[in-house]
């Protein structure tokens, strides 16, 4: 599942869900496909990356990353001449690309104090593997898709 | 309250999520001189790049490519293998703002002139002779009130519209079915000015197995699906197989005389999923003239809901490497306004179907796409390839080039 810092998204989703019994709709036929794990994957205590609209520097709060538990994360984010973002518009979809499924909690992401900081809450990585945080991010007119690959529970 | 049943309970929340929905767009509607012919339209509540122009992606260029981009992107013909399937107030201005020369309109769906939450036609009735024959009636009155917009049925016409600044629109369809087993009708909708015709959608049809079908039932093309082939080659017509099943795709290159065109489509050696080509059929239609328009949905490019336009060059420079960058364009399948009915009644169209066909996290899926939300995202090709070292001769045959020459080589 995704979210997103926006109210009326926020309550359009709260319609759908009541609405709806599921959360996933089908109209078509592109299925989405298992991935292949990226080379190299191993366990990090900070994960960092940046294109060339943004730089992303991301953390579990509780060390090393736990599985099973909810847990929260801290976001820095920066632009390309290295300034914090202040107005980082995120929408949060963290998937298991190899098993084509999500996690079981909704993460909500907040605003910190400290400028380019964000804090999201709720996360639970809730089987051992590879974990991919997709970061959609907005800031005025530009946006990227910052993708964060994560190893839990396995060393 | 009686019990429901499942589609029951989906007709009714769309009904109520529709009410929702119109309301978020009366602003849109007011904010319009006059009512469209097409009656309005529903949209998606919550998809700012209905009226917001894509991201402009930062690729990392130099002033001096980016300055080289734009006067490219001004200069080319920019054609797109299935650019929407629907109508919407802003469709035309976004398409201006992308520098659209033309592209493959495709009609005989949701019924153009009644786009609305009160009076969508039922998945079942897609492509019916009823429903094709009231949108090429409609077509020229909805494209009038664009005033930047024009029906283009031939290569003249792309290259006219060029030329005075219009955005064309080619009119197709994307299935067969409203002819049944009556070749007659291809040419009663070349006369009302369809030019493209896929063959199949997903389900396999009187004429050639889709997409959907399963492997050992893919049978190509039937005997009447043959003389589909011959009679649109002898009228004029592009033949498409953007849905078809590879086999269908091979078949019909090689009955054809004339090269034909898979519009959008993924390739299952890149993304292993079923609405995509192989290589196989890709090099087949390749080696007979044709060209193939590279799909922009997330999950048939990168196998995730969301993707950036890097994902796009991707798949696009990975089709260039099998089987040249003559046969390489791209085909968008936006379907942006798309109403929840549409959506949600889709699974009524074919249980078992829908049941294989996957779901949507992100919807519209072009939300979930980054630098490729709407139309006006075309420069962002542009500015990619030459961030790979494209040459401009090279970028003018992928972003319509390709597609201009089957069009020529096709209907003329």
């Amino acid at each position: 599942m995704a979210s997103r810092l926006n109210s009326s998204s926020l309550m359009m989703v709260a319609v759908a869900a009541l609405l709806f019994s599921s959360s996933t709709i089908a109209i078509d036929s592109y299925s989405k496909v298992p991935l292949q794990r990226p080379n190299g994957l191993k366990p990090q205590s900070v994960y960092q990356t940046k294109s060339y609209t943004f730089s992303v520097l991301a953390y579990s709060t509780e060390q090393p990353t736990p599985l099973n538990a909810i847990h929260s994360w801290r976001i820095s984010i920066k632009d390309s001449k290295g300034s914090a973002v202040t107005d980082a518009d995120t929408v949060i979809d963290i998937t298991m690309p190899e098993h084509l499924h999500g996690m079981t909690t909704i993460p909500v992401i907040s605003r910190l104090e400290q400028p380019g900081e964000y804090l999201v809450e709720g996360i639970k990585f809730h089987m051992p593997g590879w974990w991919r945080l997709n970061l959609d991010i907005s800031s005025g007119a530009k946006r990227d898709l910052i993708r964060l690959d994560v190893l839990v529970g396995e060393s | 309250m009686k019990n429901m049943n499942r589609r029951e309970v989906i007709e009714l929340a769309a009904k109520a999520t529709a009410s929702l929905v119109v309301a978020t767009q009366i602003p849109i509607a007011m904010g319009m001189s006059k009512s469209p012919p097409y009656g309005g339209y529903s949209g998606h509540p919550d998809y700012p790049y209905l009226t917001k122009p894509a991201t402009v992606f930062d690729f990392g260029l130099t002033p001096d490519q980016e300055a080289r981009a734009a006067e490219l992107h001004k200069n080319i013909i920019v054609f797109d293998g299935l650019m929407e399937c629907s109508i919407f107030p802003n469709l035309v201005p976004l398409l201006k703002q992308g520098g659209a020369t033309s592209g493959n309109l495709s009609i005989g769906i949701s019924g153009i002139s009644s786009f609305t939450p009160d009076n969508v036609i039922k998945p079942e009735d897609w492509w019916t002779w009823r429903v094709l024959e009231a949108d090429l009636k409609a077509l020229p009155k909805v494209v009038n009130d664009f005033p930047d917009a024009v029906i283009t049925l031939n290569h003249a016409d792309i290259l006219a519209a060029k030329k005075a600044g219009k955005v064309g629109m080619m009119p197709g369809t994307q299935n067969t079915q409203f002819l049944g087993r009556d070749t007659s009708y291809l040419k009663k909708a070349y006369d009302m000015g369809l030019r493209i015709i896929q063959l199949t959608y997903n389900p396999t049809n009187f004429v050639g197995s889709g997409s959907l079908e399963k492997v050992d039932a893919r049978y190509g093309l039937s005997t009447l699906g043959e003389r589909v082939v011959e009679e649109m080659n002898a009228l004029g017509m592009l033949i498409d197989t953007g849905h078809c099943s590879p086999e269908t795709m091979i078949k019909a290159a090689e009955v054809s005389t004339k090269p034909i065109a898979i519009s959008h489509a993924g390739m299952i050696s890149k993304v292993n999923q079923f609405r995509a080509t192989s290589d196989k059929a890709l090099k087949t239609v390749a080696d007979k003239g044709g060209v193939y328009g590279v799909i922009s949905t997330p999950a048939a490019i990168a196998g995730s809901d969301r993707c950036t336009v890097n994902d796009y060059l991707d798949n696009i420079e990975y089709a260039i490497n099998m089987v040249g960058v003559e046969h390489v364009g791209f085909g968008s399948d936006f379907i942006q306004p798309a109403t929840f009915e549409q959506i949600l009644t889709a699974p009524a169209w074919d249980p078992k179907i829908a049941a294989s066909i996957g779901s949507f996290d992100v919807w519209p899926w072009s939300d979930g796409h980054v630098g490729w939300e709407n139309g006006s995202a075309y420069p962002n090709m542009t500015r990619g390839l030459i961030k790979r070292g494209y040459s401009d001769s090279d970028i003018a045959k992928i972003m319509g080039g390709n597609f201009m020459r089957v069009i020529k080589d096709t209907i003329g």
